[in-house]
């Protein structure tokens, strides 16, 4: 809500009495254009021989193997890890390593994967910033798994990918309840926020909240389709 | 729309109407803040506001799209804060031209208005911070983003954040 809504209905309003006209000479100009694109094209369909017309085939779509399905469904089942838990403490040179055994059991989608700069972070354990127990690096693996997943969703929403679609949705669900994620259900702060608001959204199908979310938190995270929320 | 730049929103605006609302909701606060910090005083600054988004509405069909949004707006509403003071009061030519009634100003907005002066203030004092500090704050109580999300963001354990947050508004304590 914003601080003065009289103000902004005002503006609307406002706005659409000035601009309201403008749009419809805007459509007319224009209307003509789709109508002789469409001539054209069908011009051009009846002119080419057949075997021409139908062009190179076009990539099979992105399908979602099974067993990432699978893997998202092992870490619902694992158990909690806690952050604030004591976990094992790592050197920096062990940090790439960690993240490649975790990686190994969390799921990505296809042509994604672990991608942290392990050795960019704080070498020693006297920058708070450096990295040095196993239970982070979970964390940050598990973290960034879901943003791949969230990232994809949008790519395979974009592209009407039905059947990628439904399995990121599904991963998307599980996601809140991977192991160093789960505690934020119980969070009263985090409950109707980050992971837990991006599931429901990705069930009805409402790009806005995900895109938001992913935009916000996940453009750090490379993956083939980071277009789609820059 | 909430996703499109200050840019594209000004320049879509005579298109796409109701863009403006989403360019009017991201800057109306940093915008009353602004002039709440130069005249003092809510009334006058809700005045000056409302002159500078009706003059920017108006000239959205001017706008060039390769232009700084921000500083567009802040250009009228530098204009309007000159104006007011050599004539003694705030213009209302843009809005009479758009023909947007008069707008009541109570007791409730100008509280409002006071408050946002308060948290605008808390900003300028974010500069004074160590940056780390000041980014935390900003992510986890001006955003809103919960701690897991920001030490994903910014690659550190959660216990880091909340370590920089909780450093970072014990100075700010010092300061206010």
């Amino acid at each position: 809500m914003s601080v003065f809504p009289e103000l902004e209905s005002a503006l609307d309003a406002a706005a659409h009495r000035r601009y309201r006209g403008r749009r419809r000479r805007v459509w007319v100009r224009w209307a003509a254009a789709p109508a002789l694109a469409a001539g054209a094209a069908a011009l051009v369909v009846a002119l080419v021989p057949e075997r021409e017309a139908t062009g190179p085939a076009a990539p099979p779509p992105v399908t979602v193997p099974a067993a990432a399905l699978a893997r998202s469904d092992a870490l619902v089942a694992a158990p909690a890890a806690p952050l604030n838990a004591r976990t094992e403490r790592l050197e920096h040179s062990e940090l790439r390593a960690a993240a490649g055994e975790i990686a190994a059991r969390v799921p990505y989608p296809p042509g994604a994967g672990e991608s942290m700069d392990w050795e960019g972070t704080p070498p020693g354990p006297t920058d708070m910033a450096s990295i040095n127990d196993r239970g982070t690096v979970q964390f940050l693996v598990e973290f960034r798994a879901g943003c791949a997943w969230a990232t994809f969703w949008l790519f395979a929403l974009e592209q009407g990918n039905e059947s990628a679609l439904a399995s990121a949705t599904a991963v998307l669900q599980d996601v809140p309840h991977w192991p160093t994620l789960r505690a934020s259900l119980q969070d009263p702060y985090e409950r109707t926020q980050g992971w837990n608001a991006v599931a429901p959204a990705a069930l009805a199908r409402d790009a806005g909240p995900v895109r938001a979310y992913a935009r916000a938190n996940c453009a750090v995270v490379p993956t083939p389709w980071n277009d789609v929320i820059r | 729309m909430d996703g499109w730049s200050d840019e594209r929103l000004l320049t879509e605006t005579p298109s796409v109407p109701a863009a403006f609302a989403v360019f009017y909701r991201r800057h109306e606060g940093p915008m009353l803040g602004y002039f709440m910090r130069r005249t003092g005083d809510a009334e006058l600054a809700a005045d000056l506001a409302a002159e500078t988004f009706a003059a920017a509405l108006l000239g959205a069909s001017r706008f060039r799209g390769d232009g700084n949004a921000v500083a567009w707006l802040y250009g009228i509403a530098r204009h309007r804060l000159m104006r007011s003071f050599e004539r003694g009061r705030v213009e209302d030519r843009a809005r009479r031209k758009l023909a947007m009634p008069r707008l009541e100003v109570d007791d409730e907005l100008i509280e409002r208005i006071e408050r946002l002066a308060g948290e605008e203030r808390a900003v300028e004092l974010l500069d004074r911070l160590p940056a780390d500090q000041a980014e935390a704050i900003r992510a986890h109580v001006l955003d809103e983003r919960s701690y897991k999300d920001i030490a994903a963001s910014v690659q550190v354990s959660e216990a880091v954040v909340r370590k920089r947050v909780s450093r970072g508004l014990t100075t700010l304590r010092e300061l206010l």
